[in-house]
């Protein structure tokens, strides 16, 4: 008699297993989001000499970048999370909690590409030479 | 883990409220400070829901996202032409 699912990997290994996965992938999500405000700090106070404010503008950029990508690990772990959720009341936070990140995360690509085109407008009005008026 | 991200968050709030404070005389531009200020908020905001997944903590993420959501809204509505602009430095 050939073994049953349950009997090669019962449900508590299973718990297990994904909730050490759980872990692993949202504490990767939380460095890539603490790494990006580090790297976002120095590169704001390497911008503030400049004293102007459109140094600033790349920065954010690189910091909603590293926070989209934070947000992308921390989205898959509430994906994973679900599948040992045992609460109604668990999976209601879990709920909140990716609706939360999914808006945030369409809302930073939303502002990355308005940046994105304001700085390529920007660019493109640099390279265009000035009217001759005379 | 909880603990030590509880801590991150902290400590990325008080850089982002230093940060603000130091880029708003170097620009004069409010709006890039303000920005700036929200951004790092941001940050500390996401990494304080990583930490804890309790009811207030997830209500404090999304008030901190709202209310970052609307300033930032707010501020790129601002005219930029009129009786009553702002000065140049308030558009950036």
């Amino acid at each position: 008699m050939s073994p049953s699912a349950a009997e090669i990997l019962p449900e508590s290994s299973l718990r297990e297993v994904v909730d050490v996965f759980v872990r692993l992938v949202e504490a990767a999500g939380a460095v890539i989001i603490f790494v990006g405000a580090l790297v976002a700090v120095v590169l704001f106070l390497r911008a503030l000499p400049k004293r102007d404010p459109d140094e600033f503008v790349p920065v954010r950029l690189t910091l909603g970048r590293f926070l989209a990508l934070g947000l992308e690990f921390q989205l898959a772990s509430d994906i994973l999370r679900t599948t040992i959720a045992p609460s109604f009341e668990e999976l209601g936070k879990l709920a909140a909690v990716a609706a939360i990140r999914t808006a945030l995360n369409f809302f930073l690509a939303r502002e990355i590409r308005e940046e994105q085109r304001v700085i390529a407008e920007r660019q493109q009005v640099r390279r265009e030479p000035e009217p001759d008026l005379t | 883990m909880t603990e030590l991200l509880a801590d991150l968050a902290t400590w990325v709030s008080a850089t982002a409220i230093v940060v603000g404070v130091l880029v708003l005389p170097a620009t004069k531009a409010p709006r890039t400070a303000l920005g700036v200020t929200l951004d790092l908020l941001l940050a500390a905001g996401l990494l304080r829901l990583s930490a804890s997944l309790d009811w207030p903590a997830i209500g404090a993420a999304a008030a901190i996202i709202a209310v970052r959501k609307l300033v930032s809204e707010a501020l790129r509505g601002t005219p930029a032409t009129g009786a009553n602009a702002p000065a140049a430095d308030l558009q950036r």
